[in-house]
């Protein structure tokens, strides 16, 4: 039974990163190198922000609020490291690449064409460690023996900070599936900023929208302890949504489009799109017997198809 | 038994992961553009080849460490080890602790130099048939004997009871087919898969009996070790490599993991080129290093791994003609096919087609010896129950795994694929179970995200 639940737990928290992994990551060697460099980056920016808590609760009484703001920030801080080193990368690649030439690596090579692709790739990598390292742990408990948040607990009424009750494991998938997404939107604020800044001078605002975001939904979590789950997750999900719409903008979409996007793969997950379009393309690969050549990613595709995926998702 | 075995393999646990590169590659370099291909291509198929590495890297830790999370029988010490760890005491000194470990380590680390001499000296007199024997021994014992224990624990755990029969009629199936798979021929899917579960084995018994604090100390000093066999000039694994080429032979066949696209370029520069020497180098490197660990309780095991590098080495050949030459065909023009079988000073004496360097660029190569310590890493790693530090040890070892393909492609030559991933892994196991996991429990008991 708890094994049941552990891993349903992870299959509800990780479908939307296989999902985006598996469409936009999975076929391309780069971008899968791409996507564990990301983790590992992540992993360098919570290895620095646990040494600054380590040191600084040698020195301060109360560290925690400070040592979390300073751990966002790190996070932030990688996420600009992240993109200076790709951006040497590329340079790199450059020299390498001749004019006219089809790129061997689109996804380093083309950071100008497929910024915002590769944007997603390593968010998509700091998204899905921070996930496993917000529920891992948690959700192996749940194999039993003994499993946490049963009614019981509810009724002796003894507060403490995992006081969801048997809610608790659909806290823990909505956190993770937050965490993905969210660190898949503030990637591609981030670099957009990254990438502007200096050009314009608003270059700054999706930068600065993704660190108070941030902020504003860690502010939020700590609510949980107070037991306001459904507004909380009702919130979050909200500027989850607004994150992905300011995305879609910053690509270059609309609102508008944004919307019909929704709408579209609203329509395309009740039609079963997906199944439609894989027999047909069984059928012509039949009838041609040809291999299907690999459609070049474009940034519309990504900005189309992200809200799509994490929208489907949370419906 | 023992005694048989121990002579021929010696070895240590160096693994190392090779590239190899045709040497005949850079006198064609003379145009920019073919050098921009050449680095473009490198660029590409070292991409492809990460990640042909990762998946059977992967799939041989999580082997590990879902026995180890599932199996009691391994994360428990019944307090027998290994002969190469003498010192055992139970102590709460940490000084002692820590001296004891490091003279373990250095023990095991004696043995290791110890059997890849040994096995240097063998080579060099030529005894190969010893050397052959030694490996066909030694991986018998791992197919047969380590996988029945390791079945019977399994049934035990999940409280299974086939009848004797059938488990008899099993195991021998499977025995026999790994060693047909391993010393003379089958689908390279199935040897890959037994190469991944063997060394998976050899990693669970490392786990087992290494005391606790002993095998840090072991990845440690065998990272150097390899380290130092492979770079130095005068290192043994060097030397073994200079031999080979000497001898102009395809080698000592050691444990070695190829994927399997790259199965017909490897080949082809094992049989043809100046190039190959290296590859051969390395997998005899990789030979060397599994035998030293196969001493005591789990000296079958080594032995058995490098029995199986060899036989893969040996199979190499056979598959690239067989099965694998139309794939290679394709790339290349038909001369380039004739030449495959020329002995390899006439190949120098041809021009080569670039298609050809490109193949031999392709052949990216991991020894058995650093699954093994990869995942005996990575499986103690779990076995305190906290996933942060596994997922963090994952990450760090296969970006360091990455880190030294992308040496390997501005050195290009055999490089010990063990240092970088194994010191990054262990960083990242310290400061993940002293540092970063108190801190996110911390974070996490207030239910914060962040």
């Amino acid at each position: 039974m708890g094994i049941v639940l552990t891993v349903s737990c992870y299959i509800a928290s990780f479908s939307p990163s296989i999902a985006l992994f598996y469409s936009f990551i999975a076929h391309d060697p780069v971008r899968i190198i791409l996507f564990f460099l990301g983790s590992f980056f992540w992993l360098v920016s919570l290895l620095i922000s646990s040494l600054a808590w380590l040191g600084l609760s040698t020195v301060l009484p109360n560290t925690f609020l400070v040592s979390l703001g300073v751990c966002i920030v790190v996070q932030e801080l990688s996420r600009v490291a992240y993109f200076m080193l790709l951006k040497k990368a590329q340079k790199g690649l450059n020299k390498i690449t001749r004019h006219g030439q089809i790129s061997v690596a689109p996804g380093v090579s083309d950071l100008h064409n497929a910024r915002h692709m590769l944007a997603l790739v390593c968010g998509l990598g700091m998204g899905v460690i921070s996930a496993l390292f917000y529920t891992m742990n948690a959700f192996a408990t749940f194999a039993g023996p003994g499993t946490i948040g049963l009614p019981m607990a509810l009724e002796t009424g003894h507060i403490d900070s995992n006081r969801a009750g048997k809610y608790l494991p659909l806290c823990y998938v909505l956190s993770a599936i937050l965490l993905t997404l969210f660190h898949v939107a503030w990637t591609i604020m981030v670099w957009d900023t990254c990438h502007k800044i200096g050009r314009f001078p608003t270059a700054f605002v999706p930068g600065a929208a993704a660190v108070v975001s941030h902020l504003f939904v860690a502010f939020l979590s700590s609510l949980n302890s107070r037991g306001f789950y459904i507004l909380v997750f009702s919130v979050q999900f909200l500027v989850l949504l607004i994150c992905i719409a300011y995305c879609n903008v910053i690509m270059g979409g609309t609102i508008q489009s944004f919307v019909t996007a929704i709408g579209q793969s609203f329509v395309d997950a009740f039609t079963l799109k997906q199944i439609r379009n894989f027999v047909e393309e069984r059928k012509m690969r039949t009838q041609q017997r040809q291999a299907v050549p690999d459609e070049p990613m474009t940034e519309r595709g990504g900005a189309s198809d992200e809200p799509g995926t994490s929208n489907t998702v949370d419906a | 038994m023992s005694s048989n075995r121990d002579p021929p393999d010696g070895g240590g646990t160096v693994n190392e992961t090779h590239t190899t590169y045709g040497t005949n590659l850079i006198s064609n370099r003379s145009r920019p553009e073919e050098e921009n291909q050449v680095e473009e291509a490198e660029l590409k198929y070292g991409a492809s080849h990460v990640i042909h590495l990762f998946v059977p890297v992967s799939l041989c830790m999580a082997l590990v460490v879902f026995t180890m999370n599932t199996i009691t029988f391994y994360s428990q010490n019944n307090g027998r080890h290994l002969l190469y760890t003498p010192f055992v005491k139970e102590t709460d000194s940490i000084v002692e602790k820590g001296l004891m470990s490091l003279g373990n380590a250095l023990v095991m680390l004696c043995v290791v130099v110890f059997m890849t001499v040994l096995l240097i000296v063998f080579y060099k007199y030529k005894f190969y048939k010893l050397i052959h024997g030694w490996l066909i021994i030694s991986s018998f014992l791992l197919l047969f004997l380590f996988t029945t224990i390791y079945v019977q624990e399994v049934l035990k755990s999940f409280d299974v009871s086939p009848s004797a029969v059938t488990i008899l009629f099993a195991l021998g199936n499977y025995g026999v087919l790994g060693m047909m798979c391993i010393h003379w021929k089958g689908p390279l899917r199935l040897q890959q898969f037994y190469l991944i579960t063997m060394s998976a084995l050899m990693a669970l018994v490392f786990i087992k009996y290494l005391p606790e604090w002993t095998v840090w100390f072991v990845l440690f000093v065998i990272s150097v070790w390899d380290l130092v066999a492979v770079l130095t000039p005068k290192g043994p694994l060097r030397y073994l490599v200079e031999t080979a080429q000497e001898r102009n032979e395809p080698i000592f066949p050691a444990l070695i993991y190829s994927s399997g696209v790259l199965y017909p370029y490897v080949l082809v520069t094992a049989l043809e080129n100046p190039g190959e020497s290296r590859t051969t180098s390395e997998q005899s490197a990789t030979t060397e290093a599994t035998p030293s660990t196969s001493a005591g309780n789990t000296g079958f095991a080594p032995g058995l791994q490098s029995d199986s590098k060899r036989t893969a080495v040996k199979r190499i050949p056979q598959k690239v003609q067989v099965e694998e030459a139309p794939p290679a065909a394709r790339n290349q023009p038909d001369n380039v096919r004739i030449e495959r079988r020329t002995p390899a000073a006439q190949l120098e004496q041809l021009n080569y087609p670039r298609h050809d360097d490109y193949q031999e660029e392709r052949g990216v190569k991991l020894g058995l010896g650093d699954f093994i310590f990869y995942s005996v890493l990575l499986g103690k790693a779990s076995s305190y129950f906290d996933w942060n530090t596994t997922i963090a040890c994952y990450v760090a070892i296969l970006i360091g795994l990455c880190f030294t393909l992308v040496l390997l492609a501005v050195f290009k030559r055999a490089l010990p694929a063990l240092p970088i991933s194994i010191f990054s892994g262990l960083i990242f196991y310290f400061c993940t179970r002293w540092i970063i996991t108190p801190f996110v429990t911390f974070v996490s008991q207030n239910s914060f995200l962040y």
